[in-house]
């Protein structure tokens, strides 16, 4: 009687542990099946990239580009001229609107080594072309153009240089004296009794110390 | 019944129910037997299919390899796609499986696809072969309603598909590929191999080009070819520091998506396989090479008060200022005759051997196939060496005059030009043609052109460029054709630090009313360099300012007119 007992346990305990290492298996199973049905969205999804990157390039190419500017936008490249280069050559603008543009000039024999010296407070705005001029710039600073430094960078004011001058200006802003005329010895004009430094209204000094502000910020 | 008789028939029914059990129980055995057989068949058949089958299979697929493309893509400096393989389906039918009526069939086919001929569809249906294609290519659209048709005959088939989504733009230079994914021209070919590495499969080939430059290029030579007529036009922009090659444009142009509708004409990439004289763009070179070898000084004075006469042919200016000029003067009235004196000077050796450096005697070498040799003078005496001189008798691609002229304006170092980006952190090799000083007077004099002599027409506001104008007669049968020219404005810019050089040829332009009837490069090829570089200049980080210049006063001291005005 024990002796069946044992045997039919032992079939028993058997079967039961197949039952369990087959679901155990199953499962196994889905999980892999699950990550190969991954492995095939990536696939999938990869490939769908791929053509819509090439499907984005052909509408976004430029000559596309180009016709829908041209029908709906007709925006064209900045030109010479369009933007200030910092805020020196900005309120100088505003101080003469109507001045000549005097460029300054670079040597052409030099060598390439020498174009990276420290740019000389010569560099920063030139304001002077007429016999009068409206702000107080710093006197060692004033030449006629062509003295012959050369650099050949774009940011070419020392940030230093440009905070001093903003704050002399922007002094001489603040205390709105008659203009002083820094070329003695050319005749006097006739001048507005107004000093022409009335033409910046609030706005324009509001933004002309919040530049100032900046420069001085950035180090 | 006696009871002998009764056992006799009971020994009978015994033994017949003997009989009868034993039948039964052979049956019994019997379709046990066929039921153990039935299971033992499905469990083998079962074995034969998960394990066996599997074992034959092999290891499943790696569908991460599948995700690779057939075909390594080409993309820009900036990462803009050039080219790239897309599986795309294309219709094919099998005759033999078809099962509808296969002229109704070829109507709903038409219908579908619109552009395929009735009579061709017709004719592929009812054809006696096993298989037979349609149309290559087909949108996702009409293969959903392909499948709607139901037609089991009709088979849709994924294929790899060289695409070029910027459709015309930089398609001499990327070139194209035949059916079967071979490269037949251009980088595709330079670079099948790579292209077609199993190991770089899914790593692009960068260019150096820029597709913003290019398409600017390729839209300003396209518009001037229109308005001057002309049959043909080259550009290239290159950057003078590392020999990149940002835009290379030739046209007429080709739709590398549909090889087969294009003449072979456009196949032909003028930047690189045309060979041209140059004209007075190579005074450039000529004066460079006197100021450098020292045969010249800025003050000398040559003598053009009359067309110079040598070995019979008779060298004349086309703007003849009939007096002395100082080499300033010879550059920038572009005078035939004091270039041919100062090419004697310099010497047909000196002469060969600085050409020999800038690269002008061999085909360049670039990444493409289609490379050019210059045609040069069989017999390179006094004569050859004048005219090579200012630009006739020696033929060079524009791609040569890029990279020579880099080498000019960059400082004197010639770089090999590119078409792959070269990496920012490598130093780039160079070798050095012409002295630093030498550069800077010939930018001086490039930019006196641009400023006030015949390349006026070039000089964007701001972005101060320097440069070139070459016109010269192309060589017919016999001598020259007076009215067949070939213009080209070489320039470069910002001319105070040059950056890069950007050249300009027109192939046969004719004059019209707005240029008085000229068609010379200062009229023709100087407004594409102007309008180009003022396209490409904020693409390229160069700010247009009026508040830089080069330094030419210097050099106007040495010109005559310049020296009546009041200072």
């Amino acid at each position: 009687m024990k002796h069946q007992f044992r045997t039919a346990g032992m079939i028993g305990a058997v079967a039961l542990s197949a039952a369990l290492c087959f679901a155990v298996s199953l499962k196994v199973g889905e999980r892999r099946e699950a990550v190969e049905g991954l492995k095939r969205d990536i696939a999938n999804d990869t490939k769908t990239i791929r053509r819509l990157q090439a499907e984005w390039q052909m509408r976004a190419r430029p000559l596309q580009l180009q016709r829908l500017n041209d029908t709906y936008f007709g925006l064209n490249a900045p030109v010479a001229g369009q933007f200030f280069d910092s805020a020196q050559t900005y309120v100088a603008f505003a101080a003469n609107p109507d001045r000549q543009h005097q460029p300054r000039v670079y040597t052409a024999a030099a060598s390439q080594a020498a174009t990276e010296e420290v740019i000389r407070p010569t560099q920063v705005a030139q304001v002077v072309s007429g016999p009068t001029v409206l702000m107080q710039m710093p006197q060692e600073g004033l030449s006629s153009s062509g003295d012959g430094v050369r650099h050949t960078r774009y940011q070419t004011v020392a940030k230093l240089e440009a905070a001093q001058s903003i704050k002399t200006v922007v002094s001489t802003v603040q205390a709105l004296a008659a203009p002083k005329i820094v070329r003695a010895a050319q005749p006097k004009p006739t001048m507005s009794p107004k000093p022409i430094l009335t033409r910046l209204d609030a706005g324009t000094m509001a933004s002309i110390e919040r530049l100032a502000a900046t420069e001085n910020a950035v180090p | 019944m006696s009871p002998a008789t009764l056992r006799s028939l009971r020994i009978q029914l015994a033994g017949q129910r003997q009989q009868a059990l034993e039948k039964s129980r052979q049956r019994l055995m019997l379709s046990i037997l066929l039921f153990i057989a039935v299971g033992v068949v499905i469990g083998l058949r079962l074995f034969d299919l998960a394990v066996l089958q599997a074992v034959r299979r092999g290891p499943a697929t790696d569908i991460m390899a599948t995700l690779r493309p057939a075909r390594a893509d080409l993309v820009d400096r900036n990462g803009e796609v050039l080219a790239t393989t897309l599986k795309v389906r294309g219709l094919a039918v099998r005759p033999d499986k078809l099962i509808s009526n296969p002229e109704q069939l070829a109507h709903r086919i038409v219908t579908i696809l619109p552009d395929l001929d009735l009579a061709f569809v017709k004719g592929q249906l009812t054809a006696r072969a096993k298989f037979r294609y349609l149309k290559r290519r087909l949108t996702p659209e009409q293969v959903a309603s392909i499948n709607a048709l139901g037609e089991p005959g009709l088979e849709l088939q994924e294929e790899p598909e060289r695409i070029y989504p910027n459709g015309k733009l930089a398609s001499h230079v990327l070139g194209y590929v035949d059916i079967d994914g071979q490269g037949m021209s251009g980088v595709e070919r330079g670079f099948n191999q790579r292209l077609l590495s199993e190991a770089t499969l899914d790593k692009p080939v960068q260019l150096a080009l820029d597709v913003r430059v290019q398409h600017a290029l390729e839209y300003e030579l396209a518009t001037a070819m229109a308005k001057f007529e002309a049959i043909g036009a080259a550009g290239v922009v290159m950057d003078v520091h590392t020999g990149e090659v940002i835009a290379l444009a030739s046209l007429p142009t080709y739709d590398p998506n549909a090889i087969s509708l294009s003449s072979t004409d456009t196949l032909f990439n003028r930047a690189t396989l045309g060979t041209y004289e140059l004209g007075s763009t190579f005074k450039t070179f000529t004066v460079a090479m006197a100021l450098e070898s020292g045969v010249s000084r800025i003050s000398d004075k040559y003598d053009a008060t009359v067309p110079l006469k040598v070995a019979g042919f008779l060298i004349h200016d086309d703007h003849p200022k009939k007096r002395w000029l100082t080499v300033p003067e010879v550059f920038i009235y572009s005078s035939n005759i004091g270039t041919a004196r100062m090419a004697e000077l310099i010497g047909a050796d000196a002469q060969r051997a600085y050409l020999k450096k800038l690269g002008m005697l061999d085909p360049i070498a670039l990444e493409l196939p289609e490379t050019a040799r210059p045609q040069v003078p069989k017999i390179w005496g006094k004569l050859a060496t004048m005219t090579v001189g200012y630009g006739h008798g020696i033929a060079v691609t524009p791609l040569h005059l890029a990279t020579a002229l880099s080498a000019l304006v960059n400082g004197g170092t010639l770089h090999a030009p590119t078409l792959l980006k070269r990496p920012l952190d490598k130093p780039i090799l160079g070798e050095k043609v012409f002295s630093q000083q030498t550069s800077d007077t010939m930018r001086a004099l490039m930019r006196m052109v641009a400023l006030d002599g015949t390349g006026k027409n070039a000089d964007a506001a701001g972005y101060r460029i320097g440069g070139k104008t070459g016109t010269a007669e192309k060589p017919g049968i016999g001598g020259y054709r007076k009215k067949a020219l070939i213009s080209t404005f070489a320039g470069a810019f910002p001319m105070d630090n040059p950056r890069y050089v950007v050249i300009a040829t027109l192939d046969e332009p004719k004059g019209n009313k707005e240029t008085y009837g000229y068609a010379t490069a200062g009229w023709v090829s100087a407004p594409i360099v102007k309008s180009v570089v003022q396209r490409i200049g904020p693409f390229l980080g160069i700010e247009p300012s009026l508040d830089h210049d080069l330094n030419v006063k210097p050099y106007e001291s040495y010109v005559l007119e310049k020296q009546d005005k009041p200072d």
